[in-house]
């Protein structure tokens, strides 16, 4: 029975990571309708970032965690603006095309500077493990946990509780009448991609407290992203998180039930059973 | 339903330059083998054909039918593993393997097109690239079939009846007759009533309703072309590398996606345009630059594909169809031809 409780931990704090990694890929969809291919590639690049300054500056995960959300901050505006900007009114295949591309040249440039070598920050200042009920964990991955609800907690209450988010979501709801009262819808796309891409760089950030980082590193999230996205319903804040602990405890009790090798396959299985069940996902109000 | 288009005649003074251009064209490539003597080139040429033909059968169901997959290479790998598996295991001619593999394809595209073909848009992308995660899982578990570690050919029928050569000119010739082979099904398609009730359901699903296309059958038929030309590139490929392994064969879908669109979707001439981009300069930026391990091949692939999609939403095939709208623009001016191919 001490097995059972230690899968169940862990797979609700990996979850609750993968919950804080699909809400940002969960805004952009909901408010652009445009799905991010390259959201994890992102996540990646915060994750170097992280162990650079931590390598180079010697400064911690926990501190960088500001420095690096806000470059990602910045990074999503500007590729936006750059990249993003043009493809908005095309059809799903060009803004398919567009993110592959940047995956393509994500890793590209990661496996360029940083080469391909599995990094790893050694000894950060949350380290060790801890006990939960019968379950040991390592810390750093309680406090990313913890921390991930919380920042979607913060998230959440922008988008419900600010006049931005009022904009935002106006957004999301109609683009072509949002302008009639006096939203500027660029610069709400702008600052979709900035936050998404700052809340998924904060959950790199955790991650990379106990992760390994290397240029791949998104692919797997990826998948896991768009599954809890799909699950949970684009645009929903909630769904994105309890989708993403679903998945988290799927993956950990699949892995223990049947085997490790085939934990993601029975996600991947169920993603599918439920989409055709319910095909805007659990929380998903659009039809 | 009234299937009852006008028909236009294929031999006509407008259609003279495009078919004396093919014929041309197609002369050089038969060619081409007898004074390439270097093996490289030959190679870059035959990855063009190959990839083209998987373009295609991309293009059928994704650039026709509007169904984004982003798990094309599912079927290569059925290809490519059924006749693999067939001929290491049974001693079945690859040949017979590659019927058999586009067979099983199409069986195994039924049966996930059932389902899926329910979902809208990117749902439907993202549950064919789950698919793709839960097929390279299967094999790469899977004893029977080789596992992680592939199956590997013994190398030592060769010739024609085996389909392996130790030459690379065969090849060439089997490549270019397969993406000529995927032209014949663009044609099938797009001179048919099949084409224009694709474009109508990737436009709208409800219209193509409502006028009383049967929406499924016309996507089934469009995922039966797809697999088909998907699985017997996968054959070829196993053919020509001679092996067979769960990261040569399933791992193509983003690939075969990105130079499609590139060249330009629900375009004949779209996937061998994009692949005849794309395909050397990944290749020779490979050979030439990734000796020192370094990613410049790849960030030049990215930024390629990044640059393109801003400047030429539609595609390279949009460039070529602009300057050939101005080379011809005072015929053009006369005729009043419509400036955009579909409905």
């Amino acid at each position: 029975m001490e097995h059972i409780e230690q899968v169940l931990v862990s797979g609700l704090f990996a979850g609750m990571v993968y919950g804080l990694i699909s809400i940002g890929l969960s805004l952009i969809w909901g408010i652009m309708d445009m799905v991010n291919f390259a959201h994890s590639d992102f996540m990646m690049l915060a994750m170097y970032f992280t162990y650079l300054l931590f390598s180079k500056l010697g400064l911690d995960p926990l501190f960088s965690l500001p420095l690096v959300a806000a470059g990602m901050f910045c990074l999503g505006v500007l590729t936006y603006f750059l990249v993003i900007r043009h493809v908005i009114g095309g059809e799903l295949v060009q803004q398919t095309l567009c993110t592959f591309g940047l995956v393509v040249l994500l890793q590209s440039v990661a496996q360029y500077l940083w080469t391909g070598n599995y990094q790893m920050i050694n000894e950060p200042l949350v380290s060790g493990n801890i006990r939960i009920f019968a379950a040991s964990l390592s810390k750093g991955q309680v406090v990313a946990g913890v921390a991930s609800l919380f920042l979607a907690g913060a998230i959440w209450w922008v988008i419900q509780k600010t006049r931005i988010g009022w904009a935002l979501m106006a957004t999301a709801q109609n683009r072509y009448s949002a302008p009639l009262v006096g939203i500027k819808v660029d610069r709400m796309f702008a600052l979709a991609w900035g936050i998404g891409l700052a809340s998924v760089g904060a959950a790199g950030v955790f991650l990379a407290n106990y992760y390994y980082i290397y240029p791949q590193v998104g692919a797997t999230f990826q998948l896991l992203a768009l599954v809890a996205v799909a699950l949970g319903g684009f645009g929903s804040i909630p769904g994105a998180i309890v989708a993403g602990i679903a998945v988290g405890l799927i993956e950990a009790l699949s892995g223990y039930l049947i085997e490790p090798a085939y934990k993601y396959l029975v996600v991947f299985s169920l993603y599918i059973v439920v989409v055709l069940v319910r095909p805007h996902g659990f929380f998903g109000t659009h039809s | 339903m009234n299937r009852t288009f006008v028909k236009r005649s294929f031999w006509t003074k407008k259609n003279a330059f495009p078919i004396a251009a093919f014929l041309t064209l197609t002369a050089v490539a038969l060619l081409a083998p007898v004074y390439i003597k270097i093996l490289f080139p030959l190679h870059v040429l035959i990855m063009i054909y190959l990839y083209s033909a998987l373009g295609t059968s991309w293009n059928i169901l994704s650039g026709y039918a509007g169904q984004i997959s982003l798990g094309q290479s599912v079927f290569v790998g059925v290809g490519g593993y059924t006749s693999s598996v067939l001929f290491v295991s049974y001693g079945v001619n690859p040949w017979l393997g590659m019927i058999a593999g586009a067979l099983l394809a199409a069986i195994f595209g039924w049966l996930i097109g059932k389902p899926c073909f329910r979902l809208s848009g990117r749902y439907f992308a993202i549950a064919t690239m789950a698919v793709v995660q839960i097929a390279y899982i299967i094999v790469t578990r899977w004893e029977f079939v080789g596992g992680a570690r592939g199956i590997y050919f013994p190398l030592k029928n060769w010739g024609l009846r085996f389909f392996a050569f130790r030459a690379k000119a065969p090849y060439y010739y089997i490549a270019f007759g397969l993406m000529l082979f995927s032209f014949l099904m663009v044609l099938i398609i797009e001179k048919s009533h099949i084409g224009y009730y694709l474009k109508t359901i990737r436009e709208d699903e409800d219209v193509a309703k409502a006028l009383g296309i049967d929406v499924p059958k016309y996507k089934a038929i469009a995922m039966a072309f797809s697999t088909t030309l998907a699985a017997m590139g996968g054959t070829f490929l196993a053919q020509y590398l001679l092996f067979a392994d769960p990261d040569s064969l399933f791992m193509l879908s983003i690939p075969i996606m990105l130079l499609t669109v590139m060249g330009g979707t629900g375009s004949m001439f779209g996937p061998l345009i994009g692949a005849g981009v794309l395909i050397p300069v990944q290749e020779y930026a490979r050979a030439y630059w990734s000796g020192s391990g370094q990613a410049l091949d790849q960030i030049l692939y990215g930024l390629i594909i990044v640059v393109i999609v801003i400047l030429q939403p539609r595609g390279l095939i949009g460039i070529f169809e602009g300057a050939r709208r101005r080379f011809f623009r005072s015929e053009a001016a006369q005729t009043k031809t419509p400036q955009r191919e579909g409905i």
